[in-house]
């Protein structure tokens, strides 16, 4: 280590920093001792070293941890604790929303329409035989042969729709008069009238009476006289039971145009929505 | 780090980290806000700090802490009150050398004088001093160097001024 007048501040520096090893602050040490011209010069650069000041820091008990201090709620239960506002449906009416409305409720009706048709379908099956009957019915002390065939189709259908409403039925009662002349039916006459009968009820083929002699088709027509009269009683009862049933809780449907709605449902739909006008009140309020 | 060894570090080492930062920033209230963001940090960082690193951990989240912050309060005021007391001082006849001192201090650029009071109040060597600052040794060792000149220059001018 070689300290000269041109490297002298180098080693000042590093020497009043205590960055020297000890050999070399011997040396530096030494150099000021050689040069005193350089020995104010080391005297300055210490001059320039901050006596450290005794600074307290007053709020040390900020710092401090303590155990208590770790104590915290779960986030879960802090969750319980939030409030969280209450949702507000506003709705704006421009055209969108208008168009939006419009399309559910459409597709609303389309649903009712189509449930309608789904469950009049035999009904209207009925109604339609009925119908039939109906215009026929004049010609019954003649056509037996056509009732004859249709009073399979109506029985089995009255069976397979057992709880239609009274007035759906009703117009099968008419068909139980019809029936009676069946027993009185002129052979020839149902041979010669079946052509007429076939197109209009085709479940009527079921029984296949041309292929019966005419004596059979007599009887067959006896028996099936006497069993749908029967059925038909019975039938008329069972619906009248219904009707009690109904008339008990007649408010259990309700009739808009010609749509069944249960009242129950439609009662809790409006109940929904006087709950929630209600409680826009209270918070516009 | 365990509690008791966090409080230790709060006993041994926030008055001089807050004296490092008071003396850089002039500010109380904002110096202990700084001490105490650099005492949570070493908390919730405890355990990765080493005890015995706790303090140039403490000093480094400190110094980085007040540079945000002198960076933000340039924003804001320009004008540091400072360089009145240093101008004051140097009008005196008689003055202290320790308040000339502190006044040129003041005069240096951040950095200068967070190099100086880290060596000077703390000891630190250039190595630990560039870890602290994220500086290197050498540019630790230029800078400080500097600042000393400019120090002594200061004090060379003040003795010309009184005599």
């Amino acid at each position: 280590m070689n300290i000269n007048e041109t490297n002298y501040e180098n080693y000042f520096l590093l020497y009043i920093d205590k960055e020297l090893s000890a050999a070399e602050n011997a040396a530096v040490e030494n150099f000021v001792v050689a040069y005193p011209a350089y020995a104010a010069e080391l005297d300055q650069l210490k001059k320039t070293i901050q006596a450290p000041e005794d600074t307290i820091f007053d709020n040390k008990a900020l710092l401090y941890r303590l155990p208590a201090m770790e104590a915290s709620l779960s986030p879960d239960f802090k969750n319980k604790l939030y409030k969280k506002p209450a949702r507000l449906f506003k709705v704006e009416f421009n055209n969108q929303t208008k168009a939006a409305l419009l399309s559910v409720a459409a597709v609303f009706v389309l649903l009712i329409g189509y449930r309608f048709i789904e469950t009049n379908s035999v009904s209207s099956f009925n109604s339609t035989v009925s119908n039939t009957v109906k215009p026929n019915a004049p010609k019954l002390s003649s056509d037996h042969a056509s009732l004859e065939k249709k009073d399979a189709p109506v029985y089995t259908t009255v069976r397979s729709a057992p709880k239609k409403i009274n007035y759906r039925l009703s117009p099968k009662e008419e068909l139980v008069p019809a029936i009676n002349p069946i027993a009185t039916i002129n052979v020839q006459e149902t041979n010669n009238l079946m052509a007429q009968s076939m197109p209009i009820t085709k479940e009527a083929n079921n029984i296949q009476t041309s292929d019966l002699p005419s004596n059979e088709i007599a009887q067959v027509a006896n028996v099936l006289a006497t069993n749908t009269t029967s059925k038909e009683t019975s039938n008329v009862t069972e619906t009248t039971t219904y009707q009690v049933v109904d008339t008990d809780e007649e408010d259990r449907s309700v009739y808009i145009a010609n749509f069944e709605i249960d009242a129950a449902a439609l009662r809790g739909i409006t109940r929904k929505f006087n709950a929630i006008f209600k409680r826009n009140k209270s918070e516009n309020k | 780090m365990k509690e008791f060894e966090f409080n230790q570090c709060v006993d041994e080492y926030a008055n001089s980290v807050y004296r490092f930062i008071l003396k850089n920033i002039a500010h109380v209230e904002d110096a202990q806000d700084i001490v105490q963001t650099a005492f949570e940090k070493l908390w919730v960082n405890r355990n990765k700090v080493e005890p015995l690193k706790a303090k140039s951990y403490l000093f480094t989240v400190a110094y980085h802490q007040m540079i945000d912050h002198i960076r933000k309060e340039k924003k804001v005021t320009i004008t540091p009150n400072y360089e009145e007391a240093g101008a004051k001082a140097t009008y005196q006849k008689d003055p202290e050398l320790k308040q000339v001192l502190l006044a040129a201090i003041n005069e240096l650029n951040p950095t200068q004088k967070s190099l100086v009071l880290l060596k000077d109040y703390e000891g630190y060597t250039y190595q630990e001093i560039g870890e602290i600052m994220n500086l290197s040794e050498s540019q630790v060792k230029v800078y400080l160097y500097r600042a000393r000149i400019f120090l002594k220059e200061k004090l060379v001018h003040l003795e010309k001024v009184a005599s």
